[in-house]
């Protein structure tokens, strides 16, 4: 259990880490005992009736704030929410790297207006995106690897093997505070056929975000179900339902743990999985998250979903939208999201662009693809700073809650024609609640590993972990 | 027919050897280590060796025959390169046609060796597909959607229902559950509520006083009842009442739900005729506290009314001295409203329901019991029903009806492990650390297999019978179940994954050259590929027609692109077709242009997807860094440019494979309609495959596969379906199997329902390893 304990016990909430208990106590005195920390802060949450927001543009009352603002004595701090964004098969390099006393380069230029939250980085490494022996397969590791620092085990087919990624150690430690632990977001579904990269399964190509090294997070890709997801059991009259909910979970987790203790081996393992599910449901079913449901609700903006996206700008713009909600309403504080699948293919035909995304990234150096993958990923980084803009036009304590995310952009390789995996385009966007000192590049030492980043934000999540994946040590980012 | 072949090849072998003196004889063995492993040093391993590992290869990893076993695919492929020369490369060192015939000869009978295993399947989740028709199958409900929010099933081994990579992560374990109650909210309509309850019988905090059969109030005080309502909507209450009138205005009935005044109703009726006052109440489902109250008490002073106040209309007369208000309740009636009549599958699934003879907790533990045996496709344990029945008593117990109980236990049922996952019976081994499965489990087996979906009664009768360890029983199973509508799943399943068809989905085509590629097309392009496939299952044909043949099926749309007159209408028809160029998958626009760019078609891509679909080899991915194809078309044409790229030993040895292919293929656009030229250039569609074959066109391409890799393409196709069947990947010790069914497939015909009941026989479908037998899973 070693590399596990810590999400298990997020899990099971013995100990609310000490950030959150600071939060609680900071409201109503000692009441904010170790396994009351979660809870309490929902209470807190319920304070903040009917603040209807327009939308997410709008400058508006955060249910928090308002809630700090009846409480005067209340020092507390708005939570710290964390994001990650991945972008397939690498960047035109030379449109990304800064370049000292030069404005923004071409593919950052869109980032202007919020630029001072944000934090370029540059000379983070994935080693274990590397193929290390294991042969060709790059953008299964791009992105199996994104967010784990852990090899992926190649395999097509059975045991699929990564490691716990950066979210969902977040999500185990903190993850019980919010409705949802963390979301899980993307563009594309899964692959639909054969393997999906150099024998690597599609589990790596379609996942960024793990539960455990064997089970990946899948991915909401409708816009309509994200938004049910948060705000589920809402409807009126549903409380009774939901306590005899309990009474059929119980009865599943009873027969399914007679039957594993029946099973070996893979049997068993997959029966665990299960049963992993099952209690993360039955904590959500019995946590005072679901009761606050319908005062998230009211205090969520109007959004107007339509049952299906056609375009890929209105498909990201909704779940940027969704995003941010989630933020605003604390949802959830954690989530993933995906502009495409490891070695995605897609023909960006609305920047007339010919040809697909990932057979572009192989450019050769040839003039028109690098062209016109510097469009795609400037269209991507378009797409990224309307949301960061909508972040910061959100009022949140004496700042915005731009202030108090921690956005990581980046992709798992370079060059897509190099397939390196080192020199990466990283960027984090937000300010951590102060901790982060934005605005500037910060050339951290060739070979860092991008695991250092991700160990720095955990810390700032209220996650004290010694290490993660391969990192060496957090990176001073202030 | 492998096997026959690889005699033929070994007798010639056998020949050879005497007549060049090889060193080592006819009859004697070779073995791997002493006479292999020092060839395939000398001349393979300069290029696949610890030094370069040419298109990822690396020949030194095996040191044992065993070893080499584990990879067999790539033995054979390397057997095949072997004897159509084209490995060694012609530039290499070359070895003797003994030493070459000594190493084709080992790897012909590279064949499993070890004890009989049937290999043991893990414990296998429906995926979307089995889900949504297993429910559909269970509940009756032909049209459920369920799995259509589920997030996508992970592939492996080239299948989306491969039990290894079939995860349950907490997202989809959460639309389990929402499924399965939205889905029994569907199925099991509730009776329409009624209650009445008699005022005189109301127990505990009722206001007033028992009369007879009659409550009567003089105070303010409410009578009340409690209930569920099951559904939100209009309810009707009725009560019975009268009144003693007093003062000026009438007694006032009052109606509250869970304390909220909602309807005030004037009693007019006296007590020696009582009347019924009725109103409709809009409520919410769940639990619901009705009171009638008596609002207005009055008792009037001992002297007569004060004149002069004006008389209400309708207002009683003046009551007559001292007389007092009361109000008089005899029964109180909730009505919810009028049920939709009870749907097929509530038909189904309500086999029970409670009366004088059978209490309500034995009405649902029958209706549980029968429907998680069909759920769980095996006989359901009295502790299994039990347990189930709690989840019903908990119902009960907060005054749920009795159809919302047995839902919420239904609720169980369909998020139980034993439903969504299939987990087959430890039974104990037989001789070799193996099992045949039990008669439930092959039935679900064969019914995942054709159908993806649960048997159906006659199947699961008689596995209930105890008669699939009967062949011929199964035999005529397979074929009724062939018959069946549902074996389309087969297409949609097998065949549509198999040949990637699910990616035409998604494929997108550049619309300023390709205008033309609309829904509409899309989708007559998959129907073209499906019906193909689902017509030779269904017409018995040879499995070789996937490769060549004079039809195919096209509707308006997709025969305009093919340049084919005559045929009108949405509707897929067949259509025999003049020469040989279109015929079989290879001439299929939606395989053309899944395998094709966006904007051009693609030689190397479309060679690769042969290989890969088709005949089960997989070339390596080009090695990053590679030069691309200079894109200036005053390069030379395509051919030039890639034969250009082809100079680079590194990416030769690939290239040499997969292009030769790709370029038969060329007389087919992205979109796959037929050209004859390419910005004013003839298409060169000629081509030589490595082992010497010539051949010009797509027709004389298939010709030409047939002749040289059928062996590989039914090789390839066996394992395929076998992988598909069984839900897991194939290991050597499956070897065996795949030889039968190729055996049998030779010997009839290549008939398309032999393959499938070959795979129904075989040894690893039809029995499991033991959980303790050798080389149990640790």
């Amino acid at each position: 259990m070693s590399d596990t304990s810590g999400h298990e016990q997020g899990v099971r909430g013995a100990q609310p880490p000490a950030q959150q208990r600071a939060v609680g106590r900071s409201r109503n005195d000692g009441s904010a005992t170790g396994a009351d920390g979660p809870r309490f802060l929902d209470r807190r949450w319920r304070l903040s009736r009917r603040t209807l927001i327009r939308g997410v543009g709008a400058a508006i009352a955060l249910p928090w704030f308002e809630a700090m603002a009846a409480d005067p004595k209340a020092a507390g701090k708005p939570p710290v929410r964390m994001g990650f964004f991945f972008i397939p098969s690498g960047v035109n390099v030379p449109d990304w790297m800064p370049k000292p006393g030069a404005g923004l380069p071409f593919i950052l230029e869109p980032l202007k207006p919020v630029a001072d939250s944000v934090l370029i980085l540059t000379g983070l490494r994935q080693d274990k995106s590397r193929a290390n022996g294991d042969g060709a397969g790059d953008h299964a590791r791009e992105t199996g690897t994104f967010l784990t620092g852990v090899q992926c085990r190649k395999t097509s087919g059975t045991d699929i093997q990564t490691g716990i990624s950066v979210d969902q150690v977040a999500a185990g430690h903190v993850g019980a505070a919010t409705a949802l632990p963390s979301l899980e977001l993307g563009i594309e579904r899964g692959g639909a056929s054969g393997d999906c990269d150099s024998g690597y399964s599609c589990a790596y190509t379609s996942n960024i975000s793990w539960r455990s090294p064997t089970t990946p997070m899948a991915k909401e890709t409708k816009p309509k179900a994200v938004f049910d997801r948060m705000f589920r059991g809402t409807a009126p009259g549903s409380a009774g339902i939901d306590g005899l909910r309990r009474s059929v979970l119980d009865a599943v987790t009873e027969d399914a743990g007679k039957l594993k203790a029946g099973l070996g081996g893979n049997d068993a393992r997959k029966l665990e999985e299960y049963l992993d599910s099952v209690r993360a449901l039955e904590k959500r079913v019995a946590g005072t998250a679901q009761a606050a449901a319908s005062e998230r609700l009211a205090s969520a903006p109007k959004l107007d979903i339509p049952d299906k996206t056609v375009d890929y700008e209105q498909h990201v713009k909704l779940m940027f939208e969704l995003i941010a909600i989630a933020y605003q309403t604390d949802s959830t504080r954690i989530t993933t999201f995906m502009f495409g699948n490891g070695g995605s293919n897609r023909a960006y035909q609305n920047l007339g662009v010919m040809g697909g995304h990932h057979e572009l990234s192989h450019h050769g150096k040839d003039p028109a693809k690098l062209a016109s993958i510097r469009k795609i990923n400037r269209f991507h980084m378009e797409l990224f700073a309307g949301l960061l803009e909508k972040l910061k036009a959100v009022k949140e304590g004496s700042g915005t809650l731009l202030d108090n995310v921690m956005l990581c952009y980046g992709s798992g390789i370079g060059d897509g024609d190099r397939h390196n995996h080192d020199d990466l385009p990283y960027l984090l966007a937000g300010k951590g609640a102060g901790s982060i000192r934005s605005g500037r590049t910060l050339a951290v030492g060739k070979n860092t590993p991008a695991c250092d980043l991700y160990l720095s934000m955990l810390m700032r999540m209220g996650v004290n972990v010694p290490a993660f994946g391969d990192s060496k040590m957090p990176l001073d980012l202030l | 027919m492998f096997l026959l072949v690889a005699h033929r090849l070994n007798t010639r072998a056998g020949l050879l050897a005497l007549i060049l003196g090889a060193s080592v004889t006819a009859g004697e063995a070779i073995t791997f280590e002493r006479d292999v492993r020092p060839l395939v040093e000398t001349y393979c391993f300069p290029c696949h060796g610890p030094e370069k590992q040419k298109g990822d290869l690396n020949l030194s990893t095996f040191t044992t025959r065993d070893q080499a076993l584990k990879a067999s695919k790539i033995w054979r492929t390397a057997r095949h390169q072997l004897i159509s020369n084209e490995m060694p490369p012609a530039k290499s060192k070359q070895p003797t046609d003994a030493e070459r015939q000594l190493v084709v000869d080992w790897i012909a009978g590279l064949r499993y060796a070890g004890a009989r295993d049937p290999g043991r399947v893990t414990v296998r989740r429906l995926n979307r597909v089995e889900y949504t028709n297993t429910i559909r199958d269970l509940l009756a409900m032909p049209d459920a959607k369920p799995a259509e929010d589920f997030p996508s099933d992970d592939v492996g081994d080239g299948f989306d229902n491969i039990a290894e990579v079939l995860s349950l992560p907490p997202l989809l374990f959460e639309k389990y559950l929402d499924a399965a109650s939205d889905l029994l909210d569907l199925a099991i309509v509730s009776e329409q509520f009624s209650l009445k309850v008699e005022a005189e019988s109301i127990a505990g905090a009722a206001a007033g006083t028992v009369q007879g059969k009659e409550r009567v109030l003089t105070a303010v005080g409410d009578v009340g009842i409690a209930f569920t309502a099951a559904v939100d909507g209009s309810h009707t209450v009725r009560v019975r009442a009268a009144a003693d009138q007093a003062g000026n205005e009438p007694v006032k009935l009052t109606l509250k739900i869970d304390g909220v005044p909602v309807k005030e109703l004037p009693v007019m009726a006296g007590r020696s005729a009582p009347a019924t006052y009725t109103a409709s109440l809009m409520l919410k489902k769940g639990p619901r506290q009705l009171a009638v109250s008596f609002l207005n008490p009055f008792t009037e002073p001992a002297r007569p009314a004060a004149g002069g106040s004006p008389k209400r209309p309708g207002a009683p007369a003046a009551a007559p001295a001292g007389k007092t208000r009361a109000l008089v309740i005899d029964w109180i009636e909730v009505q919810g409203p009028p049920g939709p009549p009870p749907p097929e599958s509530h038909r189904r699934i309500m086999i029970a329901k409670p009366d004088a003879t059978l209490d309500k907790r034995a009405a649902a533990k029958q209706v549980i019991a029968a429907f998680a045996t069909r759920a769980f496709r095996k006989p359901v344990s009295e502790e299994q029903v039990e347990r189930l029945a709690k989840v019903f008593d908990a119902a009960d117990a907060k005054g749920q009806p009795y159809e919302e109980g047995v839902k919420l236990a239904l609720q169980a049922v369909l998020i139980s492990p034993r439903f969504l996952f299939r987990i087959e019976d430890d039974r104990p081994a037989e001789s070799n650390g193996a099992h045949r499965l039990s008669d439930f489990d092959l039935a679900a087996r064969l019914s995942y297999f054709l159908w993806s979906s649960m048997p159906d009664e006659p199947l699961a009768a008689l596995a209930r019978a105890g008669k699939l360890s009967d062949p011929a029983v199964v035999d005529a199973q397979v074929a009724r179940m062939l018959r069946s509508p549902k074996a389309r799943a087969l297409t949609d399943n097998f065949a549509e994954q198999w040949l990637t068809l699910r990616n035409l989905d998604t494929i997108e085509k550049d619309k300023v050259l390709f205008p033309d590629f609309d829904p509409a097309l899309r989708k007559a392009m998959g129907d073209e590929a499906a019906l193909f496939f689902e017509m030779l299952l269904r017409e018995d044909r040879s499995v070789l027609e996937l490769i060549d043949a004079d039809y195919t099926y096209v509707n308006a749309r997709l025969a305009k692109h093919y340049g084919i007159e005559g045929i009108t209408g949405t509707q897929m028809k067949k259509v025999q077709l003049p020469d040989h160029n279109r015929g079989g998958v290879l001439g299929m626009a939606g395989i053309l242009a899944i395998a094709a760019n966006p904007g051009r078609s693609n030689v190397p891509k479309r060679g690769k997807w042969v290989l890969e679909q088709l005949l089960g080899e997989s070339p390596p991915p080009p090695p990053p860094n590679v030069a691309e194809l200079p894109r200036d078309k005053t390069a030379g044409t395509l051919r030039e440019r890639l034969e250009k790229h082809r100079a680079d030993p590194g990416c030769a040895s690939c290239h040499k494979q997969m292009d030769p292919i790709g370029f038969g293929l060329e007389n087919f656009d992205a979109l796959g309609r037929w050209r004859t030229s390419e910005d004013g250039r003839a298409i060169d569609a000629s081509g030589v495959l490595p082992g010497g074959a010539r051949f010009s066109g797509p027709a004389e391409l298939k010709k030409v596969l047939l002749a040289t890799r059928q062996d590989a393409f039914v090789r390839n196709l066996a394992e395929r379906l076998l992988t598909y069947a069984l839900g897991r990947g194939l290991e050597p010790y499956d070897e065996p199997a795949v030889d039968g069914i190729t055996r049998a497939l030779a010997a009839n015909g290549y008939r398309a329902s032999v393959l499938i009941g070959e795979v129904v026989r075989s040894y690893p479908f039809q029995h499991r390893r033991a959980r303790s037998g050798a080389g149990a899973n640790p």
